[in-house]
């Protein structure tokens, strides 16, 4: 059975060819091939020639390396589904599994925005970005600041300036 | 989060949609507040002079009545009067420079009472444009060259031939005409047009060229 690059990954499938990553922190970890080439950044590393024996991704932690790879792994489940089941019924795994998902404190979603963006997991960055919009939504800008830890950098009378501008959003 | 590069966070504020929520940002910090001026879809609610304030290069807007309003018999302020001449030379004229996709949805029951109106009018670069529940003249009609697509949905018009639309949308490749009354004798000639499509009581349709879609229920 060829192990190279199947167009069609079993997530059950232990004959795939396995890739290590190594976090930041020094940590490994083995994953399936179809798992690592969820990320497009890791699928031009191993198309240039630089997918040896570990891929260091010197920007994530073990931490939220894990977590990455927990969704990647899922997505690759997930794509085989609705290969086989059709669309509607794996479109609603999905939906319901992310959500669970990107229910994470903000520290945690930072991070993970980090890494989504740093190892090009279209996904993951659109699921994460989502997120942080949908917490924005219906907030005032000291909750904002709050709950993102942003400084308040304005003079009060930039402030004074925009809140003027735009009275009609602070009514 | 003051610390995303400010592609990903203009990815989030994009994601707002609703200007309040992204006013709210910009007072956040000196960095929202610039990333927020690169947005580029947004879904407004507001007066004329709330969005002249707000200055934005808007591509893509969307006007219509908030849907409590349906129902409501009749209201004398101007604000719902979307396709009337003042709204349209104002608001439009304002915004309508760098404009590349224009959806208006008025009030039926106002439109219709408020007599003739005008809607053709804007920029240049306009290349969507779709009307809903209006009554539409054609007088004074000018030339939107690079129009390739027109939607009209529930509307008078009055431009029993076409000749004026003929004439004054000349790339139009998308033709969409849903429940338009006022046509009598249509005639389709427009050489760009790709796609047609129409729901309306008119049974004599004449083309002067052949599409490759074309679905026309009465």
């Amino acid at each position: 059975m060829a192990s190279s690059s199947s167009s069609l990954p079993s997530p059950s499938s232990s004959s795939s060819k396995k890739f290590i990553l190594r976090s930041s922190d020094g940590k490994h970890f083995e994953v399936d091939e179809a798992v690592a080439l969820q990320s497009e950044m890791i699928k031009q590393m191993v198309e240039d020639g630089f997918g040896g024996d570990v891929i260091p991704l010197l920007n994530v932690s073990s931490i939220v390396l894990s977590k990455v790879i927990d969704y990647c792994k899922k997505h690759v489940e997930l794509d085989f589904k609705k290969k086989m089941d059709g669309d509607n019924e794996a479109h609603e795994e999905i939906k319901n599994w992310d959500s669970e998902y990107i229910n994470v404190g903000v520290d945690e979603l930072y991070h993970l925005i980090m890494a989504a963006n740093y190892l090009h997991i279209k996904g993951l960055l659109d699921l994460t970005c989502q997120k942080v919009a949908d917490i924005i939504k219906g907030k005032q800008p000291e909750q904002i600041r709050k709950i993102f830890n942003i400084e308040n950098d304005f003079t009060p009378e930039e402030e004074q300036e925009i809140r003027k501008e735009h009275s009609w959003a602070f009514e | 989060m003051d610390e995303l590069p400010p592609a990903i966070v203009l990815e989030i504020l994009n994601r707002l949609n609703d200007s309040v929520d992204l006013a709210r940002c910009r007072l956040a910090s000196k960095t929202l507040n610039a990333v927020s001026c690169d947005v580029r879809s947004l879904k407004i609610l507001c007066s004329f002079d709330r969005y002249l304030k707000s200055k934005r290069n808007i591509e893509f807007i969307t006007i219509g009545v908030e849907k409590p309003f349906w129902g409501i018999p009749d209201d004398e302020s101007d604000d719902l009067y979307l396709t009337t001449v003042n709204f349209v030379s104002q608001w439009l004229s304002a915004i309508s420079r760098q404009l590349k996709s224009l959806a208006i949805s008025n009030f039926w029951i106002q439109s219709s009472c408020s007599g003739l109106i005008f809607v053709f009018f804007v920029g240049h670069s306009l290349l969507e444009l779709e009307v809903k529940n209006a009554w539409l003249s054609v007088e004074g009609l000018k030339s939107m060259p690079v129009l390739t697509s027109l939607t009209l949905e529930f509307i008078r018009l009055d431009d029993e031939d076409l000749d004026k639309v003929n004439e004054c949308f000349p790339s139009l490749q998308v033709l969409n005409l849903i429940s338009v009354g006022g046509l009598r004798n249509p005639r389709v000639h427009l050489l760009q047009l790709k796609k047609f499509s129409c729901k309306t009581n008119t049974r004599k349709w004449i083309f002067s060229q052949k599409f490759s879609q074309q679905t026309n229920t009465l």
